[in-house]
């Protein structure tokens, strides 16, 4: 593939392709792509399977997607499920769904609600998070905010301004999730090893150890030990092992 | 070679940077994944440092952050960190002899001195940027006269390439008023008998770095 103009490719119902570099992608129904993906504009609704990378200037995707190697995108959107075996890297993200990476997710706005699991490292400019998830390495981004709903596991935390709350909803919304939520989901706590940042407010947390410029412990924490050099607070609600000023 | 190892927390107490502040470092690439050495030690796991290294990479961006994004640092970095600890020989940057004098990197007297001893060039190549800069360092702070400054520029030119891509030194010693230059691959451990006097320990792969700031 050694010309230099590209063409669309546009999959509706069943099909596959071979892959390689093209326009716009748009995939409605049930794709299978054969190798690697190249594309200006990558738009599927339904089931997509890449065996290879993709590559594209901004992805959309209503449904299910498969990749097995990395995926690099300058803007990406997803309603739905994805399934990625490598790594991300995306300058924009946001999703409302399932994600579930193999490798690390880098990028800059990083906007997710739903169900995650990272096995890699997590990196952002500023991420915002929402719901379950689980983060076997380190997250590290400018400023986190964290809604935790259900258990959510993170390896570590670094970054200069750190907020974790319990995610709440509506109080119709919780009626509703009554029928089909698990029954922990409004009451999320978050287990992580260490959270090490320069602004840190946490609530309902679990933590070995916390170390920063200004520390804030809401309820609900359970903290073994907090080291701060600015300032520290704390709600009388919270259980900490020892805290020190350094 | 046993290195020095600093915890992260030590290393932020000395240097005086934030948990933020690393980590945003990290996460722009200034300090590589790989620096981070991960121990586990009596309160859980914590992370190590290799003491020299880290200081050297954060006091240099603290010195050049107010002149240089975050991006462009790591874009000067980056041929560092990939290869074992040097940046390449950049092949793409050549200039005219003029341009040395005009951009500061060399004094006339240098570049003269260069050109009687190494023949009329009118165009450098990086290599030979290079080795004005170093004989100009060298010349400047007085710690070479221009007969071991010859010896030096023979030895470079011969040798330097099969360093090329390797971390290494340039070491000037005296003994008894007589001198020798040397280059040898770092990081390795060097012994001199007593009458030996070490002139100049110059850190190649750093002067490359100095020189790519120079020639931006």
């Amino acid at each position: 593939m050694q010309s230099d103009i590209r063409y669309d490719l546009t999959i509706t119902g069943n099909g596959s392709s071979f892959g390689g570099v093209f326009k716009n992608v748009k995939i409605v129904g049930d794709a299978k792509i054969d190798s690697d993906l190249d594309c200006l504009v990558f738009k599927s609704t339904g089931t997509t399977e890449i065996t290879g990378n993709m590559k594209s200037t901004s992805c959309h995707i209503i449904g299910e997607m498969y990749l097995k190697g990395n995926l690099e995108t300058g803007e990406a959107k997803i309603t739905g499920t994805m399934d990625i075996e490598g790594n991300v890297k995306t300058k924009k993200m946001k999703s409302n769904g399932e994600i579930r990476i193999r490798g690390g997710l880098a990028g800059e706005d990083v906007n997710l609600e739903g169900l995650f699991t990272i096995k890699g490292n997590c990196e952002a400019e500023n991420l915002h998070m929402k719901g379950v998830f689980t983060i076997d390495g380190l997250l590290n981004a400018g400023s986190v905010e964290l809604k935790t709903h259900s258990e959510c596991r993170i390896k570590e935390i670094g970054g200069e301004k750190i907020d974790i709350r319990r995610g709440t909803g509506s109080v119709w919304k919780r009626l509703l999730g009554t029928f089909y939520l698990p029954s922990d989901f409004f009451e999320g706590v978050l287990h992580v090893d260490t959270i090490e940042g320069d602004d840190i407010y946490v609530e309902h947390t679990m933590a070995k150890v916390i170390r920063g410029t200004n520390v804030m412990i809401g309820p609900g924490c359970s903290i073994g030990h907090v080291e701060y050099t600015n300032r520290f607070q704390k709600t009388d609600d919270s259980n900490i092992g020892n805290h020190t000023q350094v | 070679m046993e290195e020095e190892l600093i915890s992260k927390k030590e290393l932020l107490e000395l240097t005086g940077i934030s948990y933020g502040q690393l980590y945003r470092w990290k996460r722009k690439k200034l300090i590589p994944e790989d620096w981070f050495i991960r121990k586990s030690t009596f309160t859980g796991q914590e992370t190590f440092f290799r003491k020299q290294q880290i200081l050297d990479r954060i006091n240099k961006i603290k010195d050049l952050k107010d002149d240089f994004s975050l991006d462009e640092l790591a874009h000067l970095f980056l041929s560092s960190n990939e290869s074992s600890g040097v940046p390449s020989l950049n092949p793409k940057i050549a200039l005219q002899k003029e341009e040395l004098i005009k951009r500061n990197i060399v004094s006339e007297m240098t570049l003269n001195f260069y050109l009687e001893q190494m023949g009329d060039m009118t165009v450098f190549p990086f290599q030979a940027i290079l080795c004005v800069y170093l004989l100009e360092t060298l010349l400047k702070t007085g710690e070479l006269s221009l007969d071991e400054g010859k010896m030096m520029l023979q030895t470079f030119a011969e040798h330097y390439e099969k360093f090329e891509g390797k971390p290494s030194e340039l070491i000037v010693i005296r003994k008894m008023g007589v001198s020798s230059i040397m280059l040898v691959s770092s990081p390795g451990e060097i012994h001199f008998d007593n009458g030996v006097k070490i002139v100049v320990r110059l850190d190649v792969a750093g002067c490359i770095e100095e020189l790519k700031l120079k020639l931006k």
